[in-house]
């Protein structure tokens, strides 16, 4: 019995091996199939769990502006361990509670127009979701409920260091401004 | 003389014929499993990664496990007892006679890379002399008597004759 359990256990140990050294690296082949750089993509984040962001991802894809591979849709928990991704994403939908909270991350630039929320440092949010009339864009996706699970007016933001918004110097083209246009015309209940 | 029949080129050719069978399993499994993982990567799109990867995964695991488990518990040991069998059948024939019975030892051990064997002593020499017999054979030399001859290649038992008939080791 003892013979039997020593063996056991010792073809156990290179089974669990085998299985953790082969999911590493099945889990980079498809990290790497399902990925391109960030020239190529447009990264989305949103402070808010309950985001269908594959759908939403993949409802965007369906028609990409010209030079972007594809479109990349997170919710704010994320970034819990790899900050870096945050900091160059293109897009960022925050309630308006907490856009103080990260507008170092948001493109400051100028706007001629109203309804829009100007932080502190002079970063431009434009309104998703209004709150009171209980509308807003791509909302078949997203639930726009803040952390406390309160209904609240969400806003739209430009990354800082988005290589994909003109207004950046690092800009390489502006296709996080034909993904924003479509976050904002994706009709109530439309799939 | 009584052969063990384990000692025989028919049970050599089997134990061949079963290990190139399970060898061709499992590299059929792990190829098999390959291409299925190879096609789920390939077809991931931005809806399917998720589900594939997943899949890719279980396929893995699940290949895995067969094919380590195969070799370890079916194609390692048969490539043993074929080497083993092999060695004593191509080996030079000894005969050690024993006058006082045969003493076997209660555990079995394995030879480093190789067989099971349990030790015997024969008694009865001028001193005892140490062989060893393949574990699954030891229950045989209960037939063996008092006093008889033993078959030996290589330091292994591999037939006996008892001189009236056995009647416990």
């Amino acid at each position: 019995m003892k013979r039997i359990l020593k063996t056991i256990s010792g073809q156990l140990l290179l089974f669990l091996t085998f299985l953790t050294l082969s999911t590493m690296l099945w889990g980079w082949l498809f990290s790497v199939r399902t990925n391109t750089t960030p020239d190529k993509k447009v990264t989305v984040y949103i402070d808010c769990d309950a985001v269908r962001d594959v759908e939403l991802a993949a409802r965007l894809e369906e028609d990409l502006p010209e030079g972007i591979r594809m479109v990349q849709v997170h919710p704010f928990s994320y970034a819990l361990f790899d900050t870096s991704a945050f900091t160059g994403a293109d897009l960022f939908i925050v309630p308006g509670s907490k856009a103080e909270e990260y507008r170092d991350s948001f493109a400051a630039f100028a706007v001629s127009y109203t309804g829009v929320l100007t932080l502190e440092n002079g970063a431009v949010g434009i309104k998703i979701y209004d709150a009171a009339a209980d509308r807003g864009g791509a909302d078949a996706y997203i639930t726009y409920v803040n952390a406390s699970g309160e209904k609240e007016d969400f806003y739209l933001f430009y990354g800082a260091s988005s290589l994909h918004f003109a207004g950046n110097e690092n800009a390489v083209d502006n296709a996080a401004a034909g993904i924003a246009n479509r976050l904002l015309t994706l009709d109530q209940g439309e799939e | 003389m009584k052969y063990f029949d384990f000692y025989t080129a028919e049970h050599a050719r089997r134990l061949k014929k079963q290990i190139v069978t399970a060898v061709l399993l499992t590299v059929l499994i792990a190829l098999a499993a390959f291409g299925v993982c190879l096609w789920l990567l390939i077809t991931a799109g931005t809806l399917t990664a998720r589900k594939h990867e997943m899949l890719a995964f279980i396929v893995n695991g699940a290949a895995g496990a067969a094919v380590i488990f195969t070799w370890l518990n079916v194609i390692t040991p048969r490539r043993r007892t074929l080497a083993h069998v092999r060695t004593v059948l191509g080996g030079e024939k000894e005969t050690v006679e024993y006058a006082c019975g045969l003493t076997l030892a209660e555990a079995p051990e394995r030879v480093p890379g190789s067989v099971r064997v349990r030790r015997v002593t024969v008694n009865g020499g001028p001193r005892p002399r140490y062989l060893l017999v393949l574990e699954r054979c030891a229950p045989l030399l209960k037939e063996s008597g008092e006093r008889g001859t033993l078959t030996v290649v290589s330091g292994y038992i591999c037939g006996f004759a008892p001189e009236n008939g056995g009647g416990g080791a």
